[in-house]
């Protein structure tokens, strides 16, 4: 090893402890650069929740008290890992834990939302022909025109319609038939001098833009009208109509999700990735059509998809949608094609059940903590984010912290992955693919 | 008492060589560190703090002064150092200029040349001031 101060000569025995602490520190740094290389290329996560002294909400491990005997703690993360090692420290004078059950699932937390009995239907505004009969969509029901010439009086053509199955149809709730050619029901849509609009409750509502428009409806949905129209309904100008919920959007440099009459930034490209979503489906918004929001909170890897997000089961093929906090199947091919606008977030169906599990077992340190570790290889293939651990006791327990360490195998198909990742990122911060 | 001396100064000549061992160690690992960084962005600092970087470096440095004042060896190094400047200075500018092309590739064309023309500019009024010195 280059030696700086080699013209500093000890004496014998003093050079042989020199010669040692040369070694010693030399081996030292070849340690700590192992271990910074390990932790850098195979680098863990880990989550923690302490019950004492962090708020639930604060935690970057999420918490749900299913039951007074069914806890889930959720970790989010967009990478895969080889183990999960899951430790929990309960309060003093707590039941025995050892031998008790963990069990672990990666999904989507919002696809794991409860399946609803009611199926999807045609969102408001839409015209559906079904053989002879023609319907509008208005208020959540399904209204008849009461004869091909009521809907003709009123403007439409066939053309304004589309068609639809018996089956789609019996989905829907009836409301009563339209047999006003004078006056327009609810959630008709026109199209005025290159402005959308929609009537709702004696006025009309204009869309902030075509694209707004076009992230609920089609073209062919609205009525041509000239400015004599408006002159026979009031405008509610203060109250634009946006995009559709769900709908991605692109401003300046950021990235925002359209969510209940909120637009919701990504804090980073790796969330958007983590939750499935595509950059194709981003539409590019101005200054005004992004100034009708109101801005939240950054959209971080915790938060589940919101309203409006549309799921497919790649192995059976359905296809949810996320209401609230249900999730509802969209059957039948034509409610599907409204919902599809985007494209669907990819999900798997066995990603609901807890397949991996693991036996709670004592540990020395801290007193009244057990831990258990689980293979985690298999979830590889499962896509989701979210990393959901279910813990089921006999008897209601307190709990003081939970700590969640997901680690890495150091084995070749770990190694290949880290050097593919080196060498997409060295090959976009060069300017050659994909950069996030 | 001589001998509890002597025993003293050959530990403190120890630590002094041994600092230095320590330093070369920590400068190489922070120049392998920087540049791979500067080659993969936020790929490595997530592990290690450049603020703790240098400090532990200002803390070696102190030290070795503080040794080298007691043993009273600084001056002589000194004179062995500036013999080996050249050399160190041939490695600098080599691992220098190879992170500072390597910063250029984000660059825009013109801010690119307006940078190497500062450069050059800053380069040239260097050397005319230090030759000017040394006539």
């Amino acid at each position: 090893m280059f030696n700086p101060t080699k013209n500093i000569v000890l004496e014998p025995v003093w050079q042989k402890i020199y010669f040692v602490g040369r070694v010693a520190i030399l081996i030292f740094f070849l340690l700590v650069v192992l271990y910074f290389l390990k932790n850098t290329l195979f680098p863990s996560e880990k989550f923690a929740l302490d019950f004492n002294n962090q708020k639930i909400e604060e935690s970057l491990l999420g918490y749900e008290d299913v039951s007074s005997l069914e806890k889930i703690f959720s970790a989010y993360s967009k990478d895969n890992f080889s183990f999960a090692n899951f430790k929990i420290t309960a309060k003093k004078n707590q039941p025995n834990l050892t031998d008790k059950e963990v069990l672990l699932r990666k999904t989507y937390s919002a696809f794991a939302y409860p399946l609803s009995d009611q199926l999807a239907t045609f969102p408001d505004r839409t015209l559906l022909q079904n053989n002879n009969d023609f319907f509008l969509v208005s208020n959540g029901k399904i209204r008849k025109f009461s004869s091909f010439k009521t809907l003709e009086a009123l403007g439409y053509s066939q053309d304004n319609f589309q068609k639809i199955t018996d089956e789609e149809i019996g989905y829907m709730e009836k409301g009563e038939e339209i047999t006003d050619t004078q006056n327009y029901p609810d959630n008709s849509l026109f199209l005025i001098d290159g402005t959308y609009y929609e009537l709702l409750v004696g006025a009309l509502r204009p869309f902030v833009s075509e694209k707004a428009f076009l992230s609920h409806c089609e073209k062919n949905q609205a009525l041509v009208k000239d400015d004599d129209f408006l002159k026979k309904y009031s405008i509610n100008q203060d109250n634009l109509i946006g995009f559709a919920n769900g709908t991605l959007l692109s401003f300046d440099i950021g990235v925002f999700l359209v969510e209940e009459g909120k637009v919701v930034p990504f804090n980073n490209p790796e969330t958007f990735l983590a939750l499935g979503y595509n950059w194709d489906d981003i539409i590019s918004a101005n200054e005004e059509e992004i100034g009708l929001y109101q801005r939240d909170k950054v959209f971080s890897i915790s938060r589940p998809h919101p309203s409006g997000t549309v799921f497919q089961d790649q192995d059976s093929g359905k296809y949810y949608l996320i209401s609230g906090k249900d999730k509802k199947e969209i059957r039948g091919e034509n409610i599907q094609r409204i919902y599809l606008k985007r494209k669907p977030v990819l999900v798997n169906e066995k990603s609901l059940s807890f397949d991996i599990s693991c036996k709670l077992e004592k540990k020395l340190w801290p007193f009244n903590s057990y831990g258990c570790q689980m293979p985690t290889a298999t979830l590889e293939k499962i896509t989701g984010k979210d990393y959901q651990f279910k813990l089921n006791s006999n008897s209601t327990f307190e709990i003081s912290q939970v700590n969640i360490i997901f680690s890495r195998e150091i084995n070749w198909l770990n190694m290949r992955d880290i050097f593919s990742d080196i060498k997409q990122r060295l090959l976009g911060s060069y300017g050659y693919g994909e950069t996030l | 008492m001589a001998m509890e001396k002597h025993s003293k100064q050959q530990l403190e000549l120890l630590v002094y060589k041994l600092l230095h061992d320590v330093l070369f160690l920590w400068l190489f690992g922070t120049v392998c560190l920087l540049t791979a960084q500067n080659i993969l962005p936020n790929y490595f600092f997530s592990e290690f703090s450049l603020a703790k970087i240098i400090f532990g470096l200002f803390a070696i440095l102190f030290l070795i002064g503080f040794f080298g004042k007691r043993q009273d060896v600084s001056s002589e190094e000194n004179k062995e150092k500036t013999k080996k400047l050249s050399e160190t200075l041939v490695f600098l500018i080599i691992i220098s200029s190879a992170l500072i092309i390597n910063s250029f590739r984000t660059l825009e064309i013109f801010p690119l040349i307006a940078s190497c023309v500062f450069a050059l500019f800053i380069f040239f009024a260097f050397f005319q001031i230090t030759s000017k010195s040394q006539k």
